[in-house]
Protein backbone atom coordinates (compact mmCIF):
# COMPACT_ATOMS: atom_id res chain seq x y z
CA UNK A 1 0.00 0.00 0.00
CA UNK A 2 1.33 3.03 -1.20
CA UNK A 3 2.56 5.49 2.05
CA UNK A 4 -0.08 7.70 1.70
CA UNK A 5 -2.74 5.17 1.48
CA UNK A 6 -1.11 3.86 4.85
CA UNK A 7 -1.09 7.02 6.44
CA UNK A 8 -4.87 8.06 5.11
CA UNK A 9 -5.92 4.58 6.57
CA UNK A 10 -4.17 4.90 9.54
CA UNK A 11 -6.15 8.80 10.10
CA UNK A 12 -9.51 6.87 9.37
CA UNK A 13 -8.36 4.23 12.85
CA UNK A 14 -8.14 6.86 14.29
CA UNK A 15 -11.04 9.17 13.57
CA UNK A 16 -13.50 6.80 13.12
CA UNK A 17 -12.26 4.01 16.10
CA UNK A 18 -10.13 6.23 18.36
CA UNK A 19 -7.49 3.58 18.11
CA UNK A 20 -4.04 4.54 19.89
CA UNK A 21 -2.29 2.24 18.09
CA UNK A 22 -3.22 3.53 14.73
CA UNK A 23 -2.26 6.90 16.49
CA UNK A 24 1.29 5.52 17.49
CA UNK A 25 1.72 3.99 13.87
CA UNK A 26 1.63 8.16 12.61
CA UNK A 27 3.83 8.94 15.72
CA UNK A 28 6.44 6.16 14.18
CA UNK A 29 6.24 7.74 10.46
CA UNK A 30 6.91 11.27 11.78
CA UNK A 31 8.33 11.99 15.10
CA UNK A 32 12.33 12.17 13.39
CA UNK A 33 10.93 14.94 10.66
CA UNK A 34 9.00 16.51 13.67
CA UNK A 35 11.77 16.55 15.34
CA UNK A 36 14.25 17.99 13.00
CA UNK A 37 12.24 20.71 12.07
CA UNK A 38 11.77 22.11 15.39
CA UNK A 39 15.72 21.86 16.08
CA UNK A 40 16.31 24.17 12.97
CA UNK A 41 13.69 26.63 15.07
CA UNK A 42 14.39 26.41 18.88
CA UNK A 43 17.29 26.98 20.42
CA UNK A 44 17.89 23.79 22.56
CA UNK A 45 17.34 20.21 21.66
CA UNK A 46 15.62 20.01 25.19
CA UNK A 47 12.76 22.25 24.43
CA UNK A 48 12.75 20.41 20.64
CA UNK A 49 12.14 17.42 22.15
CA UNK A 50 9.40 19.11 24.52
CA UNK A 51 7.71 20.72 21.54
CA UNK A 52 7.97 17.21 19.44
CA UNK A 53 6.35 15.35 22.24
CA UNK A 54 3.43 18.27 22.44
CA UNK A 55 3.17 18.28 18.73
CA UNK A 56 1.79 14.36 18.92
CA UNK A 57 -0.74 15.03 21.62
CA UNK A 58 -2.06 18.38 20.55
CA UNK A 59 -2.73 16.17 17.07
CA UNK A 60 -4.60 13.27 18.82
CA UNK A 61 -7.11 16.59 20.71
CA UNK A 62 -7.19 18.13 17.64
CA UNK A 63 -8.54 14.96 15.36
CA UNK A 64 -10.92 14.41 18.28
CA UNK A 65 -12.58 17.57 18.64
CA UNK A 66 -13.61 16.99 15.56
CA UNK A 67 -11.92 19.99 13.47
CA UNK A 68 -10.94 19.48 9.54
CA UNK A 69 -7.81 18.01 8.58
CA UNK A 70 -6.76 17.32 5.11
CA UNK A 71 -3.11 14.87 5.65
CA UNK A 72 -1.37 13.55 8.66
CA UNK A 73 2.26 16.04 7.27
CA UNK A 74 -0.64 19.23 7.19
CA UNK A 75 -1.53 18.32 11.26
CA UNK A 76 1.45 17.60 12.80
CA UNK A 77 3.74 20.26 10.98
CA UNK A 78 1.06 23.20 11.43
CA UNK A 79 0.59 22.49 14.83
CA UNK A 80 4.42 22.13 15.10
CA UNK A 81 4.82 25.74 13.64
CA UNK A 82 1.71 27.01 15.66
CA UNK A 83 3.70 25.73 19.30
CA UNK A 84 6.95 27.25 17.95
CA UNK A 85 5.23 30.64 17.78
CA UNK A 86 3.55 30.10 20.80
CA UNK A 87 6.63 29.44 23.00
CA UNK A 88 8.14 32.81 21.49
CA UNK A 89 5.43 34.33 22.13
CA UNK A 90 5.20 32.68 26.30
CA UNK A 91 9.59 33.12 26.27
CA UNK A 92 8.75 37.05 25.15
CA UNK A 93 6.28 37.79 27.65
CA UNK A 94 8.32 36.33 30.37
CA UNK A 95 11.21 38.87 29.43
CA UNK A 96 9.77 41.68 28.31
CA UNK A 97 7.42 44.42 30.35
CA UNK A 98 4.20 44.99 29.33
CA UNK A 99 4.80 48.36 27.71
CA UNK A 100 7.24 46.57 24.96
CA UNK A 101 4.77 43.72 24.36
CA UNK A 102 3.76 44.94 20.71
CA UNK A 103 7.56 44.51 19.95
CA UNK A 104 7.43 40.78 20.31
CA UNK A 105 6.98 39.30 17.32
CA UNK A 106 9.80 41.33 15.91
CA UNK A 107 12.16 39.72 18.97
CA UNK A 108 10.79 36.58 18.51
CA UNK A 109 11.85 36.22 14.51
CA UNK A 110 15.47 37.65 15.91
CA UNK A 111 15.58 34.94 18.36
CA UNK A 112 15.05 32.01 16.05
CA UNK A 113 16.99 33.67 13.97
CA UNK A 114 19.93 33.17 16.78
CA UNK A 115 19.05 29.36 17.03
CA UNK A 116 20.75 28.21 13.89
CA UNK A 117 24.32 29.19 14.92
CA UNK A 118 23.62 26.70 17.97
CA UNK A 119 22.68 23.35 15.62
CA UNK A 120 26.31 24.08 13.83
CA UNK A 121 28.20 24.36 17.53
CA UNK A 122 26.45 20.82 17.60
CA UNK A 123 27.72 19.70 14.56
CA UNK A 124 31.16 18.49 12.86
CA UNK A 125 30.13 19.65 9.51
CA UNK A 126 32.69 20.38 6.60
CA UNK A 127 33.41 23.63 5.39
CA UNK A 128 30.34 24.11 2.64
CA UNK A 129 27.80 22.36 4.76
CA UNK A 130 28.62 24.75 7.51
CA UNK A 131 28.13 27.71 5.12
CA UNK A 132 24.89 26.92 4.37
CA UNK A 133 23.85 26.65 7.34
CA UNK A 134 25.11 29.49 8.04
CA UNK A 135 23.22 31.02 4.83
CA UNK A 136 20.15 29.58 6.00
CA UNK A 137 20.46 31.73 9.17
CA UNK A 138 20.43 34.94 7.06
CA UNK A 139 17.49 34.20 5.43
CA UNK A 140 13.79 35.63 6.37
CA UNK A 141 11.69 33.38 8.03
CA UNK A 142 9.43 32.37 5.58
CA UNK A 143 12.54 31.60 2.86
CA UNK A 144 14.04 29.77 5.77
CA UNK A 145 11.58 27.36 6.72
CA UNK A 146 10.72 26.43 2.85
CA UNK A 147 14.29 25.42 2.53
CA UNK A 148 13.62 23.15 5.43
CA UNK A 149 10.31 21.81 4.60
CA UNK A 150 11.98 21.07 1.10
CA UNK A 151 15.46 19.83 0.81
CA UNK A 152 15.77 18.74 4.63
CA UNK A 153 12.82 17.40 5.30
CA UNK A 154 11.73 16.63 1.78
CA UNK A 155 8.22 17.33 1.91
CA UNK A 156 6.87 17.67 -1.62
CA UNK A 157 5.41 20.97 -2.64
CA UNK A 158 2.13 19.86 -2.78
CA UNK A 159 2.46 19.24 0.94
CA UNK A 160 4.44 22.02 1.55
CA UNK A 161 1.11 23.79 0.00
CA UNK A 162 -1.02 22.32 2.65
CA UNK A 163 1.04 23.19 5.46
CA UNK A 164 0.99 26.74 4.46
CA UNK A 165 -2.31 26.78 2.64
CA UNK A 166 -0.42 28.15 -0.60
CA UNK A 167 -0.85 26.56 -4.08
CA UNK A 168 1.99 24.60 -5.02
CA UNK A 169 2.70 27.40 -7.75
CA UNK A 170 3.37 30.32 -5.06
CA UNK A 171 5.51 27.69 -3.06
CA UNK A 172 7.41 26.92 -6.17
CA UNK A 173 7.80 30.49 -6.89
CA UNK A 174 8.78 31.29 -3.37
CA UNK A 175 11.42 28.11 -3.30
CA UNK A 176 12.97 29.33 -6.55
CA UNK A 177 13.21 32.89 -4.71
CA UNK A 178 14.32 31.66 -1.29
CA UNK A 179 17.14 29.40 -3.87
CA UNK A 180 18.32 32.30 -5.20
CA UNK A 181 18.78 34.54 -2.03
CA UNK A 182 20.14 31.87 -0.48
CA UNK A 183 23.27 31.18 -3.30
CA UNK A 184 23.64 35.24 -3.01
CA UNK A 185 24.13 34.88 0.69
CA UNK A 186 26.56 32.50 0.54
CA UNK A 187 28.31 34.08 -2.11
CA UNK A 188 28.83 36.91 0.06
CA UNK A 189 29.71 35.67 2.89
CA UNK A 190 32.62 33.75 0.96
CA UNK A 191 33.52 36.90 -0.17
CA UNK B 1 27.78 27.55 -5.99
CA UNK B 2 24.75 25.63 -8.52
CA UNK B 3 21.47 25.22 -7.80
CA UNK B 4 22.42 21.37 -7.63
CA UNK B 5 25.50 21.43 -5.70
CA UNK B 6 23.30 23.38 -2.72
CA UNK B 7 20.93 21.38 -2.88
CA UNK B 8 22.84 18.49 -2.47
CA UNK B 9 24.37 20.32 0.16
CA UNK B 10 21.67 20.99 2.04
CA UNK B 11 20.64 17.25 1.90
CA UNK B 12 23.84 16.47 2.88
CA UNK B 13 22.86 19.23 5.95
CA UNK B 14 19.25 16.97 6.68
CA UNK B 15 21.19 13.62 7.36
CA UNK B 16 23.37 15.24 9.65
CA UNK B 17 20.93 16.88 11.68
CA UNK B 18 17.67 16.39 13.77
CA UNK B 19 18.08 12.68 15.02
CA UNK B 20 16.17 11.62 18.26
CA UNK B 21 17.98 8.47 19.97
CA UNK B 22 15.80 5.29 19.59
CA UNK B 23 15.43 5.01 23.71
CA UNK B 24 14.12 8.50 23.70
CA UNK B 25 11.21 7.75 20.66
CA UNK B 26 10.35 4.36 22.56
CA UNK B 27 9.88 5.98 25.82
CA UNK B 28 8.18 9.09 24.25
CA UNK B 29 5.74 7.15 22.66
CA UNK B 30 5.20 4.92 25.36
CA UNK B 31 4.26 8.34 27.30
CA UNK B 32 1.97 9.04 24.05
CA UNK B 33 -0.14 5.99 24.30
CA UNK B 34 -0.67 6.29 28.04
CA UNK B 35 -2.01 9.89 27.73
CA UNK B 36 -4.04 9.21 24.90
CA UNK B 37 -5.68 5.34 25.58
CA UNK B 38 -6.88 7.51 29.40
CA UNK B 39 -8.70 10.11 26.96
CA UNK B 40 -10.65 7.09 25.03
CA UNK B 41 -13.47 5.11 26.40
CA UNK B 42 -12.61 1.49 27.22
CA UNK B 43 -15.28 0.72 24.76
CA UNK B 44 -14.34 0.78 20.71
CA UNK B 45 -17.04 2.84 19.40
CA UNK B 46 -19.61 1.80 16.75
CA UNK B 47 -19.17 1.80 13.03
CA UNK B 48 -21.48 4.79 12.22
CA UNK B 49 -23.28 5.85 8.25
CA UNK B 50 -20.86 8.80 8.62
CA UNK B 51 -17.49 6.49 9.22
CA UNK B 52 -18.50 5.31 5.86
CA UNK B 53 -18.21 7.96 4.01
CA UNK B 54 -14.85 8.89 5.91
CA UNK B 55 -14.09 5.07 4.59
CA UNK B 56 -14.83 6.16 1.07
CA UNK B 57 -13.02 9.11 1.20
CA UNK B 58 -9.75 7.23 1.32
CA UNK B 59 -10.29 6.14 -2.26
CA UNK B 60 -12.73 8.40 -4.04
CA UNK B 61 -12.39 12.41 -4.20
CA UNK B 62 -14.53 14.36 -1.58
CA UNK B 63 -15.86 16.22 -4.52
CA UNK B 64 -17.19 13.18 -6.34
CA UNK B 65 -18.73 11.47 -3.17
CA UNK B 66 -21.99 13.31 -4.02
CA UNK B 67 -22.20 11.38 -7.50
CA UNK B 68 -21.02 8.21 -5.64
CA UNK B 69 -24.03 8.41 -2.59
CA UNK B 70 -26.56 9.64 -5.09
CA UNK B 71 -26.18 6.88 -7.47
CA UNK B 72 -28.49 4.17 -6.72
CA UNK B 73 -26.09 2.05 -8.77
CA UNK B 74 -23.26 2.64 -6.58
CA UNK B 75 -24.10 0.06 -3.92
CA UNK B 76 -24.63 -2.50 -6.87
CA UNK B 77 -21.44 -1.31 -7.91
CA UNK B 78 -19.47 -2.91 -5.44
CA UNK B 79 -20.78 -5.92 -5.00
CA UNK B 80 -20.96 -5.87 -9.38
CA UNK B 81 -17.12 -5.07 -9.36
CA UNK B 82 -16.63 -8.29 -6.36
CA UNK B 83 -19.09 -10.68 -8.60
CA UNK B 84 -18.12 -9.09 -11.93
CA UNK B 85 -20.67 -8.45 -12.97
CA UNK B 86 -20.17 -4.58 -13.70
CA UNK B 87 -19.13 -5.08 -17.32
CA UNK B 88 -22.58 -5.22 -19.33
CA UNK B 89 -23.34 -1.94 -17.38
CA UNK B 90 -19.96 -0.24 -17.73
CA UNK B 91 -20.35 -1.16 -22.00
CA UNK B 92 -23.93 0.91 -21.78
CA UNK B 93 -22.50 3.83 -19.97
CA UNK B 94 -19.27 4.51 -22.01
CA UNK B 95 -20.37 6.33 -24.73
CA UNK B 96 -22.23 8.70 -22.06
CA UNK B 97 -21.73 12.37 -21.26
CA UNK B 98 -22.80 14.75 -18.55
CA UNK B 99 -26.21 15.12 -17.87
CA UNK B 100 -26.95 11.07 -19.17
CA UNK B 101 -28.64 9.15 -16.79
CA UNK B 102 -25.53 6.67 -16.58
CA UNK B 103 -23.00 9.14 -16.57
CA UNK B 104 -22.49 8.49 -12.88
CA UNK B 105 -22.24 4.72 -13.11
CA UNK B 106 -19.31 6.30 -15.95
CA UNK B 107 -17.01 8.02 -13.00
CA UNK B 108 -17.89 5.38 -10.36
CA UNK B 109 -16.42 2.67 -12.54
CA UNK B 110 -13.91 4.80 -13.27
CA UNK B 111 -13.08 5.38 -9.57
CA UNK B 112 -13.56 2.07 -8.68
CA UNK B 113 -10.74 1.12 -11.26
CA UNK B 114 -8.51 3.51 -10.07
CA UNK B 115 -9.06 2.65 -6.38
CA UNK B 116 -8.04 -1.29 -7.22
CA UNK B 117 -5.29 -0.78 -9.01
CA UNK B 118 -2.15 -2.32 -7.77
CA UNK B 119 0.64 0.28 -8.34
CA UNK B 120 1.22 3.42 -9.73
CA UNK B 121 2.25 2.84 -12.91
CA UNK B 122 -1.43 1.42 -13.36
CA UNK B 123 -2.45 4.48 -11.66
CA UNK B 124 -1.15 6.71 -14.00
CA UNK B 125 -2.39 4.47 -16.91
CA UNK B 126 -6.08 4.84 -16.33
CA UNK B 127 -5.59 8.65 -15.30
CA UNK B 128 -4.17 9.50 -18.45
CA UNK B 129 -6.82 7.20 -20.18
CA UNK B 130 -10.00 9.02 -18.34
CA UNK B 131 -8.39 11.92 -19.52
CA UNK B 132 -8.72 10.94 -23.10
CA UNK B 133 -12.39 10.70 -22.16
CA UNK B 134 -12.97 13.92 -20.42
CA UNK B 135 -11.13 15.89 -23.56
CA UNK B 136 -13.46 13.50 -25.81
CA UNK B 137 -16.69 14.25 -23.74
CA UNK B 138 -15.84 18.14 -23.86
CA UNK B 139 -15.65 18.10 -28.05
CA UNK B 140 -19.18 16.34 -27.77
CA UNK B 141 -20.61 18.46 -25.09
CA UNK B 142 -21.11 21.75 -27.55
CA UNK B 143 -23.02 19.59 -30.07
CA UNK B 144 -25.40 19.05 -28.34
CA UNK B 145 -28.95 20.33 -26.99
CA UNK B 146 -28.36 20.94 -23.51
CA UNK B 147 -30.28 23.22 -21.03
CA UNK B 148 -27.65 22.92 -18.51
CA UNK B 149 -24.52 23.00 -21.32
CA UNK B 150 -22.21 25.75 -19.44
CA UNK B 151 -22.35 23.59 -16.37
CA UNK B 152 -21.64 20.72 -17.64
CA UNK B 153 -18.48 21.75 -19.65
CA UNK B 154 -17.48 23.64 -16.69
CA UNK B 155 -17.68 20.56 -14.42
CA UNK B 156 -15.94 18.14 -17.28
CA UNK B 157 -13.09 20.55 -17.75
CA UNK B 158 -12.54 20.85 -14.37
CA UNK B 159 -12.67 16.63 -14.23
CA UNK B 160 -10.21 16.95 -17.15
CA UNK B 161 -7.73 19.04 -15.61
CA UNK B 162 -8.13 17.02 -12.16
CA UNK B 163 -7.33 13.33 -13.88
CA UNK B 164 -4.42 15.96 -15.30
CA UNK B 165 -3.41 16.32 -12.20
CA UNK B 166 -3.47 12.88 -11.16
CA UNK B 167 -1.37 12.14 -13.52
CA UNK B 168 1.43 14.56 -12.11
CA UNK B 169 1.07 12.82 -8.85
CA UNK B 170 1.38 9.36 -9.89
CA UNK B 171 4.66 9.96 -12.00
CA UNK B 172 5.81 11.40 -8.48
CA UNK B 173 4.95 8.42 -7.22
CA UNK B 174 6.71 6.14 -9.11
CA UNK B 175 10.32 7.35 -8.43
CA UNK B 176 11.30 4.21 -6.75
CA UNK B 177 9.63 2.32 -9.25
CA UNK B 178 12.15 0.38 -12.04
CA UNK B 179 13.65 3.07 -14.12
CA UNK B 180 12.64 1.63 -17.95
CA UNK B 181 9.54 1.12 -16.31
CA UNK B 182 9.00 5.11 -15.31
CA UNK B 183 10.68 6.17 -18.49
CA UNK B 184 8.33 3.97 -20.64
CA UNK B 185 5.18 5.30 -18.68
CA UNK B 186 6.76 9.13 -19.18
CA UNK B 187 7.20 9.02 -22.64
CA UNK B 188 3.90 7.47 -22.79
CA UNK B 189 2.65 10.78 -20.90
CA UNK B 190 4.42 13.30 -23.10
CA UNK B 191 3.43 11.74 -26.04
CA UNK B 192 0.04 11.84 -24.82
CA UNK B 193 -0.58 15.16 -22.99
CA UNK B 194 1.26 16.92 -26.21
CA UNK B 195 -2.04 15.35 -27.73
CA UNK B 196 -4.71 16.48 -25.49
CA UNK B 197 -2.94 19.93 -25.47
CA UNK B 198 -3.06 20.55 -28.74
CA UNK B 199 -6.87 18.73 -29.04
CA UNK B 200 -7.83 21.08 -25.98
CA UNK B 201 -6.31 23.99 -27.91
CA UNK B 202 -8.31 23.07 -30.81
CA UNK B 203 -12.23 22.28 -28.72
CA UNK B 204 -11.30 25.64 -26.14
CA UNK B 205 -12.47 28.11 -28.71
CA UNK B 206 -16.25 26.51 -28.72
CA UNK B 207 -16.32 25.97 -25.01
CA UNK B 208 -17.89 29.29 -24.65
CA UNK B 209 -18.00 31.26 -22.32
CA UNK B 210 -14.84 30.08 -21.31
CA UNK B 211 -14.53 29.70 -17.51
CA UNK B 212 -11.66 28.88 -15.17
CA UNK B 213 -11.75 25.43 -14.98
CA UNK B 214 -11.06 25.46 -18.55
CA UNK B 215 -8.14 27.87 -18.25
CA UNK B 216 -6.83 25.76 -15.06
CA UNK B 217 -7.37 22.31 -17.75
CA UNK B 218 -5.11 23.52 -19.78
CA UNK B 219 -2.46 24.27 -17.11
CA UNK B 220 -2.56 21.20 -15.45
CA UNK B 221 -2.50 19.29 -18.90
CA UNK B 222 0.81 21.12 -19.21
CA UNK B 223 2.23 20.27 -16.45
CA UNK B 224 1.94 16.59 -16.32
CA UNK B 225 3.91 16.59 -19.58
CA UNK B 226 6.55 18.99 -18.00
CA UNK B 227 6.83 16.35 -15.16
CA UNK B 228 6.89 13.88 -17.64
CA UNK B 229 10.21 15.32 -19.38
CA UNK B 230 11.46 15.69 -15.91
CA UNK B 231 11.18 12.68 -15.32
CA UNK B 232 13.18 11.20 -18.68
CA UNK B 233 15.83 14.14 -18.40
CA UNK B 234 16.35 12.76 -14.85
CA UNK B 235 16.99 9.24 -16.06
CA UNK B 236 18.84 10.13 -18.97
CA UNK B 237 21.07 12.10 -16.16
CA UNK B 238 21.40 8.70 -14.01
CA UNK B 239 23.14 6.90 -17.05
CA UNK B 240 20.04 4.70 -18.38
CA UNK B 241 21.35 3.62 -21.86
CA UNK B 242 17.92 3.66 -23.66
CA UNK B 243 17.32 7.58 -23.22
CA UNK B 244 18.90 9.07 -26.10
CA UNK B 245 20.68 12.48 -25.53
CA UNK B 246 18.95 13.64 -28.82
CA UNK B 247 15.60 12.65 -27.97
CA UNK B 248 15.91 14.35 -24.24
CA UNK B 249 17.57 17.81 -26.17
CA UNK B 250 14.27 17.50 -28.41
CA UNK B 251 12.13 17.46 -24.99
CA UNK B 252 14.15 20.04 -23.48
CA UNK B 253 13.76 22.57 -26.41
CA UNK B 254 10.37 21.89 -26.93
CA UNK B 255 9.35 22.81 -23.06
CA UNK B 256 11.71 25.54 -23.92
CA UNK B 257 9.66 26.85 -26.91
CA UNK B 258 6.20 26.26 -25.11
CA UNK B 259 6.75 28.21 -22.46
CA UNK B 260 8.74 31.39 -24.25
CA UNK B 261 5.02 31.23 -26.88
CA UNK B 262 3.13 31.47 -23.30
CA UNK B 263 5.09 34.19 -21.87
CA UNK B 264 4.85 36.45 -25.45
CA UNK B 265 0.98 35.88 -25.54
CA UNK B 266 0.67 36.68 -21.78
CA UNK B 267 2.74 39.82 -21.83
CA UNK B 268 1.08 40.99 -25.18
CA UNK B 269 -2.22 40.39 -23.41
CA UNK B 270 -1.37 42.45 -19.95
CA UNK B 271 0.10 44.66 -22.40
CA UNK B 272 -3.52 45.64 -24.06
CA UNK B 273 -4.84 45.47 -20.37
CA UNK B 274 -2.43 48.04 -19.03
CA UNK B 275 -2.73 50.34 -22.05
CA UNK B 276 -6.47 50.27 -21.42
CA UNK B 277 -6.38 51.36 -18.26
CA UNK B 278 -6.56 47.94 -16.77
CA UNK B 279 -3.72 46.86 -14.04
CA UNK B 280 -1.35 44.88 -14.87
CA UNK B 281 2.01 46.24 -13.48
CA UNK B 282 2.78 43.24 -10.99
CA UNK B 283 1.72 40.40 -13.99
CA UNK B 284 4.01 42.05 -16.50
CA UNK B 285 7.26 42.30 -13.85
CA UNK B 286 6.24 38.50 -13.27
CA UNK B 287 5.67 38.00 -17.18
CA UNK B 288 9.19 39.75 -18.13
CA UNK B 289 11.58 38.19 -15.64
CA UNK B 290 10.46 34.91 -17.59
CA UNK B 291 12.71 35.53 -20.59
CA UNK B 292 15.79 35.86 -18.01
CA UNK B 293 14.91 32.27 -16.96
CA UNK B 294 14.51 30.94 -20.21
CA UNK B 295 17.93 32.46 -21.35
CA UNK B 296 19.74 30.65 -18.77
CA UNK B 297 17.60 27.34 -19.67
CA UNK B 298 18.89 27.61 -23.28
CA UNK B 299 22.95 28.12 -22.16
CA UNK B 300 21.90 24.86 -19.95
CA UNK B 301 21.07 23.14 -22.91
CA UNK B 302 23.62 24.11 -24.89
CA UNK B 303 25.59 22.85 -22.44
CA UNK B 304 23.78 19.38 -21.97
CA UNK B 305 22.80 19.75 -19.06
CA UNK B 306 19.11 19.17 -19.26
CA UNK B 307 17.86 18.12 -15.58
CA UNK B 308 19.47 22.20 -14.51
CA UNK B 309 17.55 23.28 -17.80
CA UNK B 310 14.50 22.14 -17.36
CA UNK B 311 14.62 23.57 -13.39
CA UNK B 312 14.94 27.27 -14.91
CA UNK B 313 11.98 26.38 -17.48
CA UNK B 314 9.73 25.43 -14.92
CA UNK B 315 10.90 28.57 -12.86
CA UNK B 316 9.65 30.71 -16.05
CA UNK B 317 6.85 28.76 -16.44
CA UNK B 318 5.81 29.34 -12.77
CA UNK B 319 6.23 33.06 -13.62
CA UNK B 320 4.12 32.93 -16.46
CA UNK B 321 1.28 31.16 -14.00
CA UNK B 322 1.83 33.68 -11.48
CA UNK B 323 1.07 36.29 -14.35
CA UNK B 324 -1.85 34.76 -15.37
CA UNK B 325 -2.97 34.66 -11.77
CA UNK B 326 -2.44 38.33 -10.82
CA UNK B 327 -4.15 39.11 -13.79
CA UNK B 328 -7.26 36.58 -13.30
CA UNK B 329 -6.90 38.28 -9.51
CA UNK B 330 -7.56 42.18 -11.07
CA UNK B 331 -10.67 41.19 -12.75
CA UNK B 332 -9.39 40.33 -16.44
CA UNK B 333 -11.24 37.02 -18.18
CA UNK B 334 -9.04 33.80 -18.20
CA UNK B 335 -9.38 33.89 -22.04
CA UNK B 336 -7.61 36.92 -22.39
CA UNK B 337 -4.63 35.96 -20.48
CA UNK B 338 -4.64 32.09 -21.35
CA UNK B 339 -1.17 32.03 -23.65
CA UNK B 340 -1.18 30.66 -27.04
CA UNK B 341 0.11 27.92 -28.04
CA UNK B 342 0.63 28.42 -31.79
CA UNK B 343 3.69 28.76 -32.00
CA UNK B 344 3.98 32.95 -32.27
CA UNK B 345 7.67 33.44 -31.19
CA UNK B 346 9.64 32.61 -34.18
CA UNK B 347 12.31 34.27 -32.44
CA UNK B 348 12.61 32.17 -29.33
CA UNK B 349 12.11 28.79 -31.81
CA UNK B 350 15.35 29.78 -33.53
CA UNK B 351 17.40 30.70 -30.70
CA UNK B 352 16.49 26.92 -29.51
CA UNK B 353 17.07 25.30 -32.27
CA UNK B 354 20.61 26.63 -32.67
CA UNK B 355 20.94 26.00 -28.77
CA UNK B 356 20.48 22.10 -30.11
CA UNK B 357 22.02 22.16 -33.52
CA UNK B 358 25.09 19.89 -31.78
CA UNK B 359 23.24 17.38 -30.38
CA UNK B 360 23.58 14.20 -32.52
Amino acid sequence: MPNSWKEKYLLFQVRTRKDPEAFAKLYDLYVDRIYRFLSFKLASEEDARDITSEVFLRSWQHIHDGKTLNTPVALFYRIARNLTADYYRSKQRAEVPLDLADEEENRGLLKEAETVPNIADRLDLDFKTRAALDALRGLKENYRELVVFRYLDELSTREIGEILGKTEVNVRVMLHRALRTLRTVMAKRHD
Amino acid sequence: MTNHELKSTLRRLSRRTGTLSSEWKANNREILLMQIRNSVASERPRLLPAHIRLFLQLFVPTHRLGVFAKSAFSFVLVIGVVLGSWITTSSAAAGTLPGDLLYPWKLVTEAAQVALAPDAATRVKFHVDFAERRLEELVRLPGRADRNLTEHIRVTANRFGNEARAVSQNLDELRGSDPMTMVAIAEVVDRKMTEYDRLFSMTKPQLTPSSVAVFEAGNLIDEAGARAVEVIAQKHAEGLGSVSESLVARKVGERIRRVSERATAVRGELTQLASSGGSATSSLAAANQVEGSLAEAKVLLGKKDFVAALVKVREGNDLVLEAQKMTEASGASPESVSGGRDGSDGAASSSVESATSSSP
